[in-house]
């Protein structure tokens, strides 16, 4: 009896955790790492050298960017901080968390480090899940 | 040396028109739900490029299969990482064109159907696809809208026997794009 007790115990908490780690909501990256920090033209140009090796590097990855901010720009009540690159037309786009409430205030011509994860190429480098350290 | 002139006054020309043409944006948005009895699963993308010219009808949207975001951590690992595997697949494209643009009036505000003829490319899939849309004229800027439902098993997209009643066969995805002219 007292193993079956036991074994049922164990069976809730796991179904218990098993529950809550499906469930578990996306963190925020304000809590997460950095694993590589670097300037907003670098990476703009690493990846227009050649996207492949620059996807290989950093998709995924927790980037600190810092850069001077271009435009400022509100969708949808998210704030969408592009930073300057070597290119007149294309930047880095970091589209901001919505619990960051530091974003909103900036403007362009400010200088910024900004933490977010990095998904790639299209014609800018953008970066979401953001936050501005 | 006139001559030269001329041809050099004419291409600037040719290229101012062609400017006025295009419309382009840098915040496209692309949503997909794969509804079941068990769970349903949805993310939001709204960092997709376009560019249409309203001439030609050509269409080309792109989004970064990275930048989908999720409510849940665990959905949005599965998704990139055993379904369309985005460190191999990083972007899904569609090119093609609106077959019936001449229909759009781009002066005048209103809402017209229009039909799309072109090529869906991601996990390393390409099929030709002709969805439905709407051109949103306001104000004098257009914004594009298309719905289009696919196969997984036409993407080589292999769902697991265990996961299987908890994930769609087929998948629908929503394409919002409000264009801006090109300024060049």
């Amino acid at each position: 009896m007292k193993y079956i007790k036991i074994l049922l115990v164990i069976a809730c908490l796991g179904s218990i955790t098993g529950f809550y780690l499906y469930n578990k909501p996306v963190k925020s990256t304000a809590s997460k790492s950095v694993d590589v920090a670097i300037q907003a033209a670098d990476l703009f140009n690493e990846f227009s050298a050649d996207e492949n090796v620059a996807n290989k590097k950093y998709l995924d990855k927790i980037i600190s960017i810092s850069g001077v901010v271009t435009n400022v720009a509100d969708e949808d009540g998210l704030t969408i901080v592009t930073l300057k690159t070597t290119s007149d037309m294309f930047g880095v786009i970091c589209k901001i968390e919505a619990s960051d409430n530091k974003a909103k205030s900036l403007k362009t011509g400010d200088e910024v480090r900004v933490k977010g994860v990095c998904t790639g190429m299209l014609m800018d480098v953008v970066m979401v899940r953001c936050v501005i350290e | 040396m006139k001559k030269i002139a001329v041809v050099i006054l004419m291409m600037f020309v040719a290229a101012g028109v062609n400017a006025q043409e295009k419309y382009f944006t840098r915040s496209g948005k692309v949503s997909f739900s794969s509804k079941t009895d068990m769970e349903n699963i949805e993310a939001t993308n709204t960092k997709g490029t376009s560019v249409m010219d309203t001439k030609t009808g050509q269409v080309e949207f792109a989004v970064l299969m990275k930048a989908f975001e999720f409510e849940k951590e665990l959905m949005m690992e599965h998704f990139n990482e055993n379904y369309v595997e985005s460190d191999k697949y990083p972007k899904a494209t569609f090119k093609g064109s609106i077959t019936d643009i001449s229909s759009v009036n781009f002066q005048k505000d209103g809402a017209y159907p229009v039909k799309l003829k072109g090529q869906l490319t991601f996990h390393g899939v390409t099929n030709d696809i002709t969805p439905d849309g709407t051109i949103e004229i306001k104000g004098g800027k257009p914004t594009g809208k298309t719905s289009i439902t696919i196969l997984l098993a036409d993407y080589k997209i292999v769902i697991p026997n265990v996961v299987k009643d908890n994930i769609s066969k087929s998948v629908k995805i929503d394409i919002i794009a409000a264009y801006e002219k090109m300024s060049l």
